[in-house]
This record gives C-alpha cells, structure tokens and sequence, in this order.
C-alpha cells in the first residue's frame, strides 16, 4: 500500500521533533521495504526489470530468474560420438538377464536447485550399434534410459517412461539371423521378406531415440544421464540433444 | 512515482503547513502509482515474484507392457486397461487467458506392431504405411459447452516401404518388400494459444489412428505434458 504520513503539519501548531522524525522515519521504512505489488502502476515492468540471466559456458547452462536451462548438443562428428560396449561385462556381452548401464558422457549434466522445481528434460539421439565380431550376431538389443541420481541421499533411479532399445545392425544377406535380445526389431515379422533390400535391412533397425520426461524435484543437486545397458561390442552416438528445464515453483 | 518534490527552505525562514506537508504528501500520492522510473533494470529477481508462474501437468505410463491395441483407422485415445492417456484439469476447466502459450507434448514407445498391408501409396488406395498421434484439446468457453480442438497431428511410418512397389525387386512372390520398424520412440511438441477469452481447457488426449485396419499399432510407455506459463 502507499506511503501515508502519520503527522500532518498545521499553521501555527509547534513542531515537535516526534512529530518530524515520525513521517520521516514511515518514509524510510516504505521506500526501504514497503512497497508491495499493488504500489505498482498496471503494466508498468518491462522485461529489461527482471535481472537478467546468468551462461555458464563450462556447464552450458543459462540461470534465469525463473529456473534454469541446460543444454547439450553435439554434431554428427567422429569426434563428438559418445561410445558404449558390452566389453564392460566380459562374461555377460548378450545376456537377457544381466542389467549393467553405462552412462553415455555428455547426455546429461549435474543440476542444482536453489528451490523446489518442476524440471523437464528432452533427449534425442540416433544409436547405432555396430555389428559384433565376437559374439553373435542376433539383432541384440540395448536398453536405454534416463537415470537420475539424487546426490543428497546418493539414489539412482531410472525411469520406465524412458524406456528405448538399440539394435545390432546386421547386413542383410541370404541368411538371416533371428532375433536374439528381449524384444525383436520386427516385431516378429520374418525379415526374410525383405530379400533384395539387403542395403535397408542394415538401416531398418537403426533408431532415433528421443523422450521428455517430467519431474518434480526438492531443492538439491542431482546428476542427470543417459544410461545404456549395451549388447554390442561397439556402439554410439553421434548427433545428440539433450536439454534440461527448471522451473522454479516457490520461493 | 517519478517525482517528489521539495520546497528550499532557507535560513530564517519560517515554514508553512503547506510547504512541509508537501513533500509527505507527494510521496503519498506517487507511491500509489510506482512506475518504470522507479525501477532499476535488473531489479526484479526470483523473491520478488508470485509464486507458481509456470506450471507443469502431466500423465506419464511407464508401464513395459503394451497399450490397448489400434487398429482404427479414425482417432482413439491411447488406452491401458480403461485408463487414457489423458491429462484433466478439474471441474470448469483451467482457464487459460487468451494468446498464453500453452506447450503440449506427446512421447512415447511403438513395440511389436503388426503389419499385413504395408505398402506405401498405390493408386489412391491412401498411406496404408503409416499410423499418426494427434494432441485433442477438451475445453469450454465461459462454462459452455464442451468442445475440442485438434493441437497437432504426427505421422510415422509402420515400415521402410518407400515406393508404390509392394514387391520385392527379386522375390516379386513375397508379400512385401517393406521392413517393419518395430520398437521406434515417438516424440513432439507444439504451442497452442486461444484465440479467444475466456478459455477453459478441461483436457488433453493423446490419440492415435492407423491408415489400414489390417494394421495394428502397440505402443507400451507413453506420456503427455503441458507447460503453462503464467503470464
């Protein structure tokens, strides 16, 4: 609410030295703290008020005065792929049943909340998986997934909604193998029929991955990652996106 | 509240009513209507503004199994066991002010569809190939009845076919020369803003359709998300 003066001088009144501090001191107080939302003139703030924001070239994260937002992006370079291998469970390359995820680097960032927020968080990527040299060749399937982890209570959690698969790619030829992993990049319709498109064969099960996942988070830090349990001896990603937003719910 | 003015009040002087008064006075007045000059760039920070300004709904199924089969080749929701895919904003709606950007986001995952008519376009027999998602907006203007409005529509294809040749260029006895596409994520957005007052959205549906009931699309986690930002 506006300023009011508490004493109003009248001629021929004495003035007290209360009476002057008291509406110098209500002065002090509203231009200090007082002023509150309905003191301002409607449509009175311009964009250039709010304080601006804050880029953070190491992180690639921009704070603004509302959340924040981080983004990744890589091109189709050699040198930009992010890399994962079944070589990390010698044993177990192809198993149905044996879990061991890797984080893909540069899918993700650590991000800390100053407050409560709602978070969303995008990932688009093709996968490729290269043929295996050494185990076998059976259409493997990589499981991906969005896996966070809450670095004040140090839980990993990774979420189904996310849930996408990389195929090995085999080249088609007169002999083709079956599907050998949890879930067939056919669908169970025999490739056979795509005999004499050996070169779409290869490319049919190469896929585009891509999820937005919603979150409602607690003021902290959390570590954010894409994670593959991978199949394939060698497999990639090139061309990434990956982007987070916070926005702030409460102060 | 651009000025307050002071009257210069000199050495033996004696002050009026008026003249002391004044300045409180104009401060009275001006702070009823603070504007652009009394604010410095910079000056709204994050403690300074209502809380909730931007919001986030969602409906998120995470579930590996599969959905409700389509093979309807108009739109249906998305369906788990009489459960739609299906964000709801309560009764009346949520009132959306007119031109406010409304971000609206569908994702998810097609498992092991089923294809017997794959071919791409053969004499006007349509895109059998393809299955497509839309975004259908429910709402209501000033409690009315309730309308909907489609957000956006995306299409995909069930498999690699790519000319109007069914066959193989080497088998020509095989039923298809198209290789299914199974286990392909789906994801898009787009920003819807009503035109018109008085807007209440009520509900948003992910829905999707095949162009070929001998088709059957399965998809198993999937989601819808809205953002509203508040102005």
């Amino acid at each position: 609410m506006p300023y009011t003066k508490p004493y109003t001088y009248t001629t021929g009144a004495t003035l007290t030295a209360q009476n002057q501090n008291s509406n110098d001191e209500a002065a002090k107080k509203y231009v200090n703290q007082g002023i509150v939302v309905g003191d301002f003139a409607t449509e009175t703030l311009d964009t250039e008020d709010i304080a601006r924001g804050e880029f953070e070239p190491i992180t690639k994260s921009h704070s603004f005065v509302t959340g924040h937002h981080h983004g990744g992006h890589k091109t189709p370079r050699a040198q930009d792929r992010a890399y994962f291998t079944s070589h990390i469970k010698p044993s177990l390359q192809v198993s149905n049943t044996y879990f061991a995820y890797q984080p893909l680097y540069e899918t993700g960032t650590e991000i800390n909340l100053e407050y409560d927020a709602d978070v969303i968080i995008d990932f688009g990527a093709p996968f490729i998986s290269e043929l295996n040299v050494v185990q076998t060749n059976e259409w493997w399937d990589s499981l991906q997934f969005l896996e966070i982890e809450d670095l004040s209570s140090n839980t990993v959690t990774r979420y189904g909604v996310t849930r996408a698969y990389s195929f090995e790619e085999i080249p088609l030829s007169s002999s083709i193998p079956a599907s050998g992993g949890s879930v067939d990049p056919f669908g169970g319709l025999p490739p056979s029929s795509v005999l004499g498109n050996e070169p779409d064969g290869k490319y049919a099960v190469r896929r585009w991955i891509g999820w937005r996942k919603g979150l409602s988070l607690t003021a902290g830090r959390y570590l954010i990652r894409s994670v593959i349990n991978a199949k394939v001896e060698e497999g990639y990603t090139s061309s990434r996106n990956f982007t987070i937003e916070i926005l702030y719910k409460s102060n | 509240m651009p000025y307050v003015k002071t009257t210069p009040i000199v050495e033996d002087d004696i002050p009026t009513a008026s003249q002391l008064n004044g300045p409180y006075n104009d401060l009275a007045t001006a702070s009823a209507s603070i504007d652009t000059d009394n604010v410095a760039s910079g000056a709204i920070t994050f403690n300074h503004l209502d809380a909730n300004f931007n919001a986030l709904y969602q409906y998120e199924d995470s579930n590996s199994t599969n959905l409700t089969a389509i093979n309807s080749t108009s739109y249906v929701t998305l369906d788990r066991g009489g459960t739609p895919t299906e964000i709801t904003f309560g009764p009346g709606g949520l009132p959306i002010p007119q031109y406010q950007p409304l971000r609206i986001s569908g994702t998810g995952l097609v498992t092991n569809t089923s294809i017997v008519t794959i071919w791409d376009f053969v004499n006007g027999n349509g895109k059998p190939n393809l299955y497509a998602f839309q975004l259908l907006i429910s709402y209501n203007i000033s409690g009315g009845a309730t309308q909907t409005v489609s957000a956006g529509e995306w299409g995909y294809s069930f498999g690699t076919a790519s000319s109007t040749d069914r066959y193989s260029t080497l088998n020509t006895n095989l039923p298809s020369c198209s290789i299914p596409i199974c286990y392909q994520t789906f994801q898009f957005e787009t920003v819807y803003r009503p035109s018109v007052a008085n807007f209440n959205i009520e509900k948003i549906e992910l829905q999707a359709k095949v162009y070929d009931n001998t088709n059957t699309l399965r998809i198993s986690r999937n989601a819808i998300h809205a953002i509203v930002g508040w102005r």
